[in-house]
């Protein structure tokens, strides 16, 4: 007679619930419309937004998928409200939902101002090449160029007449 | 035999307010902060104990009561298809929000109260457990709930005993996903939306039919419509 202790964990191939609800996400997700208008006797109010099969917190996907792959945050929010990170009172999910957009719009906002900062860097750097090429022209230039010629005793000669006086 | 009977039909909280030389309520209360702050098996008196761990099952309970209903109130009132089902990050936030709101404490301390074993009712003696255990089955217990529910309402639209379902017949539903994209699964799933929309409590989200030619549509997400297609499943 053989006894034996049961070895821990699955042992047959039962899924979670949560299991199950993910790959039902995938899979009726090529089957419902991509708009947000009733169809069926149903309307996905998500349905046009291409992050509708996510399943994890936004915060986990911003931080660990790549944007190419649909990893960048929600640009909701977005006000610079560093004090609303704890939820409070009443709300649930919800309150989670508009912190987060808070919270990834402070991340969008660094990088759009991180990126309105380069530009405006290279706009400068653009500005200053073209003053030097203009300096440069204007050292160039050859002096007839210039329609007023002022000479020591202070009066201005117009360029034309003076050539037509000598 | 008298003691036993009354505590049946008064219950142990109103036994144990009974017993003689008990403290005031407010050495009561300061006793039982000191004993949960201290977060170890204090060496009072059996009925000492089981008075504080009433208290705090009861206080528990409250914030439990409020977590389970941010739970349904995020499945039913999703926007979004990861608030649907609640995961262990998510849990843990309206844990946390639920503790600040019902017992009015600090963001600090309600991040340390699901974590802190407190003296709770075992029986007739009293054990240490911590307030999170009490949640871990919260998620599933609903989950449970809109199965049958949704089961329900989808059987009863298909004209099937869903109670005495055979296994055959609940596998043919399976070949295919048939149970989502055969005409009569297709016409059935607004039928389970709207069992679970009433269930949890957000009605509106079911728009009638407002003129001829309308038929009326539920407003969800996919997380939603998965959801029930799981439920099915």
């Amino acid at each position: 007679m053989r006894t034996g202790v049961r070895a821990a964990g699955h042992q047959g191939t039962a899924q979670s619930f949560h299991d199950v609800w993910r790959e039902e996400t995938n899979n009726i997700d090529v089957s419902f419309p991509l708009h947000n208008r009733p169809h069926l006797g149903i309307r996905l109010i998500d349905g046009a937004d291409v992050r509708r099969t996510h399943t994890f917190s936004e915060e986990i996907v911003a931080d660990y998928v790549p944007p190419q792959a649909g990893g960048a945050p929600h640009q909701g929010g977005g006000n610079n409200d560093e004090s609303g990170d704890a939820l409070i009172g009443g709300d649930t999910a919800e309150a989670a939902a508009s912190h987060d957009g808070e919270d990834s719009g402070d991340k969008v906002d660094d990088e759009t101002a991180a990126a309105f900062s380069d530009a405006a860097a290279a706009e400068r750097a653009f500005d200053a090449a073209a003053e030097q090429e203009d300096s440069e022209k204007e050292i160039l230039a050859p002096d007839w160029d210039d329609e007023d010629v002022e000479e020591e005793d202070g009066d201005i000669v117009l360029q034309y007449l003076a050539d037509d006086q000598e | 035999m008298a003691q036993l009977e009354t505590a049946l039909n008064k219950g142990i909280e109103k036994v144990i307010e009974s017993v003689g030389n008990s403290p005031s309520k407010a050495t009561a209360t300061t006793m039982r902060a000191k004993v949960n702050k201290s977060n170890a098996m204090s060496d009072l008196p059996l009925e000492e104990k089981i008075k504080i761990s009433l208290a705090n099952k009861a206080e528990m309970e409250k914030v439990w009561s409020v977590f389970e209903m941010s739970v349904n109130a995020s499945a039913g009132g999703a926007k979004l298809t990861r608030q649907t089902y609640v995961g262990t990050l998510a849990a843990w936030d309206l844990m946390i929000s639920s503790a600040m709101s019902v017992l009015g404490i600090s963001e600090t301390e309600a991040e340390t109260y699901p974590l802190s074993k407190l003296l709770f009712p075992d029986g007739s003696d009293v054990k240490m457990r911590t307030v999170t255990s009490w949640f871990t089955s919260s998620v599933p217990y609903m989950m449970d709930r809109y199965r049958k529910v949704i089961l329900k309402a989808y059987f009863s639209a298909l004209g099937i005993q869903w109670r005495t379902l055979d296994s055959a017949v609940a596998n043919s539903w399976l070949v295919r996903s048939g149970y989502r994209t055969t005409p009569h699964g297709k016409a059935a799933v607004k039928v389970r939306m709207e069992a679970f929309f009433k269930y949890t409590g957000f009605p509106e989200r079911i728009v009638q039919a407002r003129a001829v030619g309308q038929d009326g549509h539920v407003d969800c997400e996919l997380g939603q419509v998965s959801l029930t297609c799981a439920a099915v499943r």
